[in-house]
């Protein structure tokens, strides 16, 4: 992983669909050099007047070698880059893509210890790479996920979540909901606070590997709450994106 | 209208820091020049915009460090960071 | 370098908006927005602006009294280093010519001024760059007191060079001898950043 990185040309191989304003977008990257879960890549869009966007985001697809990998991108509204990602796009298309970066924010399968994540909305993509790389290597690491959404139809790898909750190896799932509860709703609503992380994380003495991601805002409460409660600090890792999950 | 200003992290700068290190940046420890606070690089708060880079201490909010992709130099202001620290090549 | 197809980042102007862009810039109707920290917040009552030189003290204003400077308007188009431009802000403040009038300087005592601001952010000028109307204080964009995610209470307003130099929550205006670089220049923008002579980085003519 050492070495300065060059720009790849990734090829658009499916788009999918998540949520409204959320798309998977699958690349193949000849060249790649393989990533591990959490990290993120960067990617550079070039017009023809010369205009130069980058951006950056985490890699969704789980961790390996692998040359075809998944970024999941969420709208920003009036953003440069993510209304072309999602309405321009097509499949066959090449952007430059650089990576993986980042081993301050990765989990390896091989780590003893209990996996605490915790997720604002387009937060959970590099927190389903690590659940997807855990399912992968059939990982005995017990998991914990506490994924906020705004709503139900907000809620982005739905199914997935389900299927992986049912196949009942050590993973516990809790999703809570700030906007709009539906009725008979039987996750958590409102905001994760406290409570909500002594009562469906795992507590300070079970020493888990903390991983928290989404917007600013989110992160640093969510790390300031996991700190009052007795988690170590050095166990708590951070990504953050920006308002609504666009990382510049 | 501009809203308030929300910093990112460090690991959003990692890619273009990456031009200066052989080592993973998001990794390395900062001892900030001001106040001492040490901390991961990844969790220094990031000012700037794409190619002007700024990330300020997340215990005194000093500058820390500074980098510039300039048009032909790339520029890279460590003053305020007193140490970087990274694990030996194994 | 690889380039995408339909890719259009935000923008593209018409011929006429076109011939009002400096090379190399798009336009937007966004606020350009290039951070080096986060939004510093001064109360009125306690916000004061001083003008010195070497350690002289030569003027300081409160807020009441800096409020009660002859006031002038200006719209004007904004030019970002990250290429953005927005057309058509309107401003109201005090110019620096008003300004060096109201400290009792006939003409300014040096040749070169440094804004500093809260914060810790600076940036310098010639004193060319700032008289004879073309650059003020401004308190108040588009009829409404500048807000502090806005560089209020009050920041520089210099249009004719690119925003950076527009710098945010200013305090104290210091002249000095020689063009000493603030703190985007010292880390490589162009010592004084004219849009139309395309100066964003010190190594341009």
């Amino acid at each position: 992983m050492n070495g300065p990185l060059r720009w790849l040309l990734a090829t658009v191989s499916q788009l999918h669909e998540e949520t409204a304003g959320v798309k998977t977008i699958s690349f193949d990257v000849p060249g790649w050099r393989g990533h591990m879960a959490g990290q993120h890549v960067d990617i550079r869009l070039t017009a023809e007047d010369g205009y130069v966007a980058q951006r950056s985001y985490s890699l969704a697809s789980p961790a390996g070698t692998d040359p075809r990998i998944q970024l999941t991108v969420e709208r920003v509204d009036d953003g440069e880059v993510s209304p072309f990602l999602l309405d321009e796009l097509r499949v066959g298309d090449s952007i430059e893509l650089r990576g993986p970066i980042g081993g301050y924010f990765t989990w390896s399968p091989g780590t003893a210890g209990p996996l605490m994540l915790i997720a604002g909305g387009s937060g959970i993509a590099p927190l389903m790479s690590m659940l997807r790389t855990r399912a992968l290597a059939s990982s005995r690491a017990t998991a914990r996920l506490l994924y906020s959404s705004r709503s139900e139809r907000h809620i982005i790898y739905r199914g997935e979540l389900d299927r992986l909750r049912r196949a009942r190896d050590g993973f516990v799932l809790t999703h809570t909901l700030t906007r709009e509860v539906p009725d008979g709703w039987t996750g958590e609503r409102g905001r994760i606070g406290r409570p909500m992380l002594m009562q469906r994380g795992f507590a300070p003495r079970e020493r888990p590997h903390v991983f928290v991601c989404g917007p600013t805002p989110f992160v640093d409460a969510i790390a300031d709450h996991l700190v009052a409660i007795g988690h170590e600090e050095s166990s708590i890792r951070t990504e953050r994106f920006g308002p609504t999950g666009e990382s510049k | 209208m501009i809203e308030d200003i929300v910093p990112l992290d460090g690991n959003a700068a990692a890619g273009r820091l990456g031009q200066f290190f052989t080592f993973d940046v998001t990794l390395a420890t900062i001892t900030c020049g001001h106040c001492a606070f040490e901390g991961p690089l990844a969790e220094l708060r990031l000012y700037g915009r794409d190619a002007a880079i700024v990330l300020r201490c997340r215990h005194c909010d000093a500058v820390n460090i500074r980098m510039l992709e300039a048009g032909t130099s790339v520029n890279l202001d460590l003053s305020g960071t007193a140490r970087i620290t990274t694990s030996a090549a194994s | 370098m690889h380039i995408t197809r339909e890719f259009k980042g935000k923008a593209r102007p018409d011929a006429a908006t076109r011939d009002r862009l400096p090379p190399g810039q798009f336009v937007t109707s966004d606020f350009p927005i290039l951070t080096a920290g986060p939004t510093q917040r001064t109360g009125l009552n306690d916000w004061t602006l001083s003008v010195q030189l070497g350690g002289k003290l030569l003027a300081r204003w409160d807020w009441k009294e800096f409020a009660a400077l002859p006031q002038t308007e200006m719209k004007t188009d904004i030019h970002c280093v990250t290429k953005w431009s927005k057309l058509d802000t309107r401003w109201r403040g005090v110019t620096i010519d008003d300004l060096l009038q109201a400290a009792g300087l006939a003409e300014s005592p040096a040749g070169f001024v440094m804004a500093h601001c809260d914060g810790g952010y600076s940036t310098n000028y010639t004193i060319a760059d700032l008289i004879d109307r073309r650059a003020m204080v401004a308190t108040h964009y588009e009829d409404s007191p500048l807000p502090a995610s806005h560089g209020g209470p009050a920041r520089m307003l210099v249009p004719h060079l690119y925003f950076w130099k527009s710098a945010k929550w200013v305090r104290r205006l210091a002249f000095k001898e020689q063009n000493v670089p603030g703190f985007w220049e010292s880390l490589g923008y162009h010592l004084r950043g004219d849009p139309w002579r395309e100066q964003r980085y010190s190594g341009d003519e």
